[in-house]
């Protein structure tokens, strides 16, 4: 049982480097606070705009469920016309890469035209790709 | 004046929100919540908007003689005909939430009526109003249902909110001979048509929500012939005090 509790302690303060170390030696179920609480939690927002094509990253603002996020984001978000579409994501399910990791992950994309197809003659008929 | 009725008709909307924006404005700064201070906010500025179409549509039926500005803010107390529930303090947030809940569900039952109005520009006020009448209707009826159904203290605070304000909710559906007059001629929406639809969408939020109907009993009314509770004066206080000590300001 203490084992249980000290691998469920550190599996939050390691959650964003990857394999926990713990999991291998303990099984350690994910623990969903289903107390009732005074705090909203925080969620981000992504709106996209009447003639965008990606949602971009608006802002956060606290709500206490998902339908209220909405509202609060359409209130707090898109006074000024700002956009047609929203998403609203509780900012614990966003998993962000490490800065520390910033080297390994995307360096070796730098070095290797190989990987675009730039060097295909596209008939003038065809337009843009 | 050409149109008399259709002046004093125009009026008694343009009140109703002139007043609301100005009583939701209140909040500014002095929200619960940062989200919810925004939201009143953002209402607020929706009924000063709708108040600005329809005093410029007053002015316009008046041939122009006073601008908007001087027929929202240049009249005596007994001049204005905005419904009562408007001017009532917002008292804490519950209060603010249940006036808001209340008086939407009114609201949006008379807009969806009004577009049918004979009157081109009513019908298109009511068209473009009812779009964001829906968003507050949804909102406040979402908030209800929360604080219903919430703590013993949010529930408490707004079973005595809906208490409170369900006196003030009759004069909705009051037609005097003013309103009889235009619905004659298409204009205007019938009020007392819309009382048992409301009641309904009413109850079905409270159940929700887990609170208790009112009994029915006295109604408040009296603003059609220019009647104000006692909060009215406070309010004209306030809003008035630019444009009587600076007559004709312009920013």
């Amino acid at each position: 049982m203490k084992l249980t509790i000290i691998a469920g302690i550190l599996d939050n303060r390691f959650k964003f480097e990857g394999i926990n170390f713990i999991h291998l030696l303990v099984f350690t179920p994910k623990l969903e606070p289903l107390q009732m609480s005074k705090d909203w939690p925080l969620w981000e927002i992504f709106i996209r705009s009447k003639s965008g094509l990606a949602h971009k990253h608006a802002g956060s603002l606290h709500a206490a469920d998902a339908r209220m996020a909405i509202e609060n984001a359409r209130d707090v978000y898109t006074r000024r016309m700002e956009g047609i579409s929203l998403w609203v994501v509780r900012s614990r399910d966003i998993v962000a890469s490490s800065p520390d990791e910033k080297d390994i992950l995307f360096d070796p994309a730098n070095d290797k035209v190989y990987r675009h197809p730039t060097f295909y003659d596209i008939p003038p008929e065809i337009g843009h790709m | 004046m050409q149109n008399k009725n259709l002046f004093d008709y125009v009026l008694r909307l343009a009140d109703t929100s002139l007043i609301y924006g100005q009583r939701l404005s209140e909040w500014c700064g002095h929200g619960p919540v940062l989200e919810e201070d925004i939201a009143m906010s953002n209402t607020a500025l929706d009924y000063l908007g709708q108040a600005t179409n329809l005093f410029k549509y007053a002015s316009e039926l008046e041939g122009n003689i006073r601008d908007e500005d001087q027929i929202a803010f240049v009249r005596d107390l007994s001049e204005y005909h905005n419904l009562l529930i408007v001017e009532i303090p917002n008292g804490d947030y519950a209060v603010t939430i249940a006036r808001h809940f209340l008086f939407s569900q009114f609201y949006f039952l008379f807009l969806e009526q009004l577009q049918n109005s004979k009157n081109e520009f009513l019908s298109g006020f009511a068209q473009k109003s009812i779009k964001e009448v829906t968003y507050h209707l949804e909102h406040s009826g979402n908030w209800v249902k929360r604080m219903g159904d919430g703590t013993e203290e949010s529930h408490n605070r707004i079973q005595k909110a809906i208490n409170q304000l369900w006196e003030y909710t009759g004069e909705f559906f009051d037609m005097d001979e003013l309103d009889k007059n235009m619905l004659e001629v298409g204009i205007a929406v019938d009020n007392a048509a819309l009382q048992s639809e409301w009641k309904s969408r009413i109850v079905e939020v409270l159940e929700e929500a887990t609170l208790l109907l009112p009994a029915d009993g006295w109604h408040h009314s009296g603003s059609k012939s220019g009647k104000h509770t006692e909060h009215f004066g406070f309010i004209l206080v306030e809003m008035q005090y630019l444009q009587r000590t600076f007559p004709g300001a312009k920013w």
